[in-house]
């Protein structure tokens, strides 16, 4: 028995030389027959005879020689050779259709290639952390207080807790973001507004992740209370200290506490403390590590109420999720008892802990993008086969004679259907080729334009043997399915042999063809209206994003803020600070009108949420307080930012002198808490603590002397669910402060005067958030922008696919109606009733293909409605508009086709078969 | 693996032209005349069987090829055994001994 090794070889140089071979079978066989015949001859025969004799008795020749090849177990290598050489040929010999074919694989494999890529880096690849699928987030939840699943903090007491008593995990990390203001020691501070992640040191096992210079941190630092260290971030090590090697042991001021730096993280390293998009961001502006530390409080009640680290965990091989859920509950519950009070609001308030594997959980906030963006390619994908074989199909019909007739001179039929798909094969390959050059070129735009932020984590195309190999996959799968969809009717009709009947019939109505032909033409008109109907909803769901008033003037304004530390100014000088930075602000030359406030509408970290009851509620014995948002505003911020007050009046400076606890409210506070009650002259208690919110303490009691316009305090697409009070600021001082400032030009001027104000008035004091309000706009939106491009692009390229598939058909149906269009116009048929005819066929098809399309987005399209803003879903204009566009492409292809039909020359018609 | 009748057939004509090259290599005529001249023309082997023999028997190693020059100066392709087709032939032909003296005490008792 030959090993299969043995064989393959054999196999490999049969197929080398199979020239050679050839050559030399042929010469053997005629030593063979001269050998022979030379017998023949010494037995008396003449030469001629002799060779003539031993012709006959040699047999066939040829069928030898098949024989031979066959016992090579070369015969199939060189059909295929021989089909991939006809393939070519024909490729060759019809350029023009070669193209079309070529380039509609080229955009659909492209595209696959491009989402291939995606999913690659968001699910396969295993590029951020050695032990990925072992890390996992635990967080803590309350049904009651948060309606958000994916809310992912935890407690330190319940991370210490777990980080001792757990078994099942090898080692828990914790990490917690937290501002801070970073200055260099001497003359020049150079201050800036940085986020910190104060980390324990076994995040670095945990993740596995080693620095790319100095050293982590240890648990030594923290036991010998060796805080004060801090590790860069790459990229910041890059921007603020010139990638300066020298680094190490270099000391630093953050918040005025001198730091000394220990080390640099490498390139690609993140810390994965949340899961969405305002997370992902922070991560890329965390340039800063610095280890945690316990506080006493920690091991307190509060220390296991109070969520807002992250921690991540590193479970031990083998341990399911479930079986660390199962003993997390456990741990949670026998400590619970510790601390009765907590325990049992946990209790009251539907606690649960969340368990999640990380990369789970980076994807699935981009789920429904993801699944969008699949269909869409998928869409692409299925009109690009339906247009090749529709191609195919009308060319193989033409070619339906040639079939037949090798068919009748002895071709093996699969053979045929070999050769059709060996050629189909080839456009694929092709196909193939063009797409991973699109692909490439498609990802290096779309990493310049920024859409892939819409993924949490930046998808990189790697162009590796996995890759290719997927994608040679696809190429081959593209053109083997195109082929055989063609191949389809061919069979309905009786196979090769019987074709040739079909094509003596010289009608082109009742054909099997046809019938087939207009059915792909259906499906694709239906796709095809589908894509656009889907980017006619997301263009008007855009549209109704930019007509959305934000309640304020968002031209001309520039917004900075900054934050005064506790530890250097008290009360009175924040007091002071600011008044004497307004002044000063307001004297600058191209200044209209400044106004102070906590955070301006629209920038993150804008909502400080506190709780409030009415007087009139708490005096009915209601104890149930309703959140909202708490702002902290100067007397000239609603003339700044052009927001109305609708009653009673603004702040005052008699406000301020007398003390008076005043708060101004919002229309949307005013109707849910007020409905047919003058608002006005009324209090409201105000509760900022910590407190759980169903304390039996009221608040602050404050009376409301205005009402203004409503404000969009966080996201234009997202309804404001809150209402929000307004204090003044020098009543309730603000953890920070940001300067509204309405310009008279470019809002951009006057920042770098408003630096100068800074740089004398306190020179160590950074500025975040500078920012134009348009650029702020304009970024709350780019998610939306990024999907429509998206989607219009698609829709465009499914338009584009299906005007070639159109162009197929045309040409299919000219081809097989020449006969009959000349026959009857030689015969005196009027040209204008056959082009009605044509027409009424058009206007057939695509109106079948439209109302399936109509159908297949009223079925699938309301899947999608998260993705929509203040659209219905069923959308009657989208609808409306989409398949009128659509018929009228049909309407002006169908005349086109008419025109050119009825132009034949009867004589020319007839003498074309 | 069951020997079917038709391997057994091919069997035996593989076990004929590894007889034929036991003295000296041969070409394709040549063993063909050889076989013919040994079993008295009894056996007929057809070029049509023959040449795929020969080249299922190379490609099993037992025999190589190599290109030389007839008796009358024609250039030929010449056949020989390799120490592994001795074997085979050896073991082949014991087997053959075997088998056709069990069919024959078959035929000469019953």
């Amino acid at each position: 028995m030959m090993s299969v090794i043995s064989r393959v070889k054999n196999w490999g140089r049969s197929l080398m030389n199979l020239d050679v071979k050839n050559t030399e079978l042929d010469e053997e066989m005629e030593v063979h027959l001269a050998m022979k015949a030379e017998q023949y001859e010494r037995n008396g025969m003449s030469s001629e005879q002799a060779r003539k004799t031993a012709l006959r008795e040699f047999g066939n020749v040829e069928s030898l020689k098949e024989d031979c090849r066959d016992s090579w177990g070369t015969r199939l290598i060189s059909e295929f050779l021989q089909d991939i050489r006809y393939g070519w040929r024909q490729i060759l010999k019809h350029k023009g259709f070669s193209a079309i074919v070529i380039i509609t694989f080229v955009i659909c494999i492209g595209l696959n290639a491009v989402m291939i890529g995606i999913f690659d880096s968001l699910f396969l690849n295993p590029n951020l952390y050695p032990n990925e699928d072992r890390i996992v987030r635990i967080s803590d939840s309350f049904q009651n207080r948060y309606a958000r699943e994916g809310y992912w903090l935890t407690s330190p007491l319940y991370y210490l807790e777990r980080k001792e008593q757990s078994e099942l995990l090898e080692d828990l990390a914790i990490c917690r973001i937290w501002g801070m203001t970073i200055t260099d020691i001497g003359d020049r501070p150079n201050p800036e507004r940085v986020f910190n992640h104060s980390v324990s040191p076994s995040l670095f096992s945990v993740l596995g992740v080693k620095p790319y210079l100095g050293r982590v941190f240890t648990q030594q630092d923290v036991d010998e209370g060796n805080t004060r260290i801090v590790i860069l971030n790459y990229n910041y090590w890059q921007s603020r200290f010139q990638g300066d090697k020298n680094i190490i042991g270099r000391q630093i001021e953050l918040d005025r506490t001198l730091y000394t730096i220990i080390g640099v993280m490498p390139k690609r390293f993140s810390i994965p403390s949340g899961n969405d998009a305002q997370s992902a961001q922070f991560n890329n502006q965390t340039p800063l590590l610095s280890p945690w530390v316990e506080r006493p409080w920690h091991r307190t009640g509060r220390g296991r109420q109070f969520n807002y680290v992250t921690s991540l965990g590193l479970l031990r091989e083998n341990v399911t999720i479930d079986k660390l859920h199962a003993e997390l509950s456990a741990i949670g519950a026998s400590n619970g008892p510790n601390y009765p009070e907590v325990y049992e609001f946990e209790q009251r308030n539907g606690h649960k802990i969340i368990v999640n594997n990380l990369r789970a959980d980076l994807v699935r906030n981009v789920k429904t993008e993801l699944m969008l963006l699949q269909a869409a390619l998928g869409i692409i994908f299925l009109m690009g086969s339906i247009n090749v074989s529709s191609l195919i199909l009308s060319r193989n019909r033409k070619r339906l004679k040639e079939f037949s007739t090798r068919v009748a001179l002895g071709a093996s039929r699969l053979r045929l259907i070999r050769q059709i798909l060996v050629e189909n094969c080839i456009y694929g390959m092709l196909g193939g080729i063009g797409g991973l050059i699109v692909a490439a070129i498609i990802f290096r735009l779309l990493s310049h334009t920024g859409i892939l932020d819409i993924f949490l984590v930046r998808p990189r195309l790697q162009m590796d043997t996995d890759f290719f190999a997927i994608i040679t996959l696809i190429s081959i799968s593209a053109g083997v399915l195109s082929g055989l969809l063609s191949l389809i009717p061919i069979f309905q009709q009786g196979g090769f042999s019987l074709a040739i009947r079909e094509d003596a019939r010289t009608s082109s109505s009742g054909s099997g063809f046809k019938k087939y032909q207009t059915a792909l033409t259906w499906a694709q008109i239906a796709l095809c209206c589908f894509v656009l109907i889907a980017g006619g909803l997301l263009l008007k769901s855009f549209w109704e994003v930019l007509k959305t008033d934000p309640g304020f003037n968002t031209e001309r304004i520039f917004t900075a803020s900054f934050r005064l530390m506790n530890e250097e100014y008290d009360s009175d000088e924040k007091r002071v600070f600011m008044a004497e930075l307004k002044r000063r602000v307001a004297e600058l030359s191209d200044v209209e009108s400044v106004g102070l406030n906590f955070f301006p509408p629209l920038k993150w970290g804008g909502n400080n949420v506190t709780t409030m009851i009415s007087e009139r509620d708490w005096n009915t014995g209601l104890r149930d307080r309703a959140s909202c948002i708490s702002d902290s505003v100067d007397t000239s911020l609603f003339e700044t930012l052009s927001i109305p007050v609708i009653r009673g009046r603004n702040f005052d400076q008699s406000d301020l002198q007398n003390q008076r606890r005043v708060v101004i409210i919002d229309q949307q506070l005013a109707q849910s808490h007020f409905p047919g009650i003058d608002p006005l002259g009324q209090r409201i208690a105000l509760h900022s603590s910590h407190l759980p919110p169903d304390s039996s303490m009221p608040g602050t009691w404050y009376t409301i002397i205005g009402v203004v316009g409503n404000v969009t305090r966080s996201n234009l697409v997202e309804p404001a669910a809150m209402g929000t009070v307004y204090r003044h600021i020098n009543e309730y001082i603000p953890v920070w402060a940001s300067l509204v400032v309405k310009t008279r030009g470019n809002p951009y001027s006057v920042r770098q005067p408003i630096r100068e104000i800074l740089d004398d008035m306190d020179p160590r004091l950074a500025m975040i958030k500078v920012e134009s309000m348009r650029d702020i706009l304009d970024k709350n939106y780019s998610n939306q922008k990024h999907l429509l491009t998206l989607v219009v692009t698609l829709a465009a390229l499914a338009l584009g696919l299906c005007a070639i598939g159109l162009y197929g058909v045309i040409s299919y149906l000219i081809a097989s109606s020449y006969k009959e269009i000349g026959i009857r116009i030689a015969l005196g048929a009027r040209v204008s009733t056959v082009q009605m005819e044509i027409i009424r066929y058009w206007m057939m098809i695509a109106s079948g293909g439209i109302v399936c399309g109509l159908v297949v987005a009223a079925v699938v399209l309301p899947g999608f409605e998260q993705l929509l803003y203040r659209v219905n879903p069923y959308d009657a204009v989208a609808y409306g508009v989409s398949s009128t566009f659509f018929m009228s492409i049909v309407l002006i292809a169908a005349y086109l086709s008419a025109r050119r039909a009825t132009r034949i020359n009867p004589v020319v018609a007839l003498r074309a078969e | 693996m069951a020997k079917t009748a038709n391997d057994l057939l091919q069997g035996t004509l593989d076990l004929l032209v590894l007889r034929a090259l036991r003295d000296e290599a041969r070409h394709g005529w040549g063993i063909q005349q050889r076989i013919n001249q040994f079993s008295q023309d009894t056996l007929s082997v057809n070029q049509g069987s023959l040449y795929p023999a020969l080249i299922r028997l190379e490609k099993k190693g037992y025999i190589r090829s190599d290109w030389g020059t007839s008796d009358n100066g024609r250039r030929a392709k010449y056949y020989q055994l390799t120490p592994s087709g001795k074997r085979q032939m050896e073991t082949e032909t014991e087997i053959w001994r075997q088998f056709s003296a069990a069919i024959n005490s078959i035929l000469e008792t019953i």
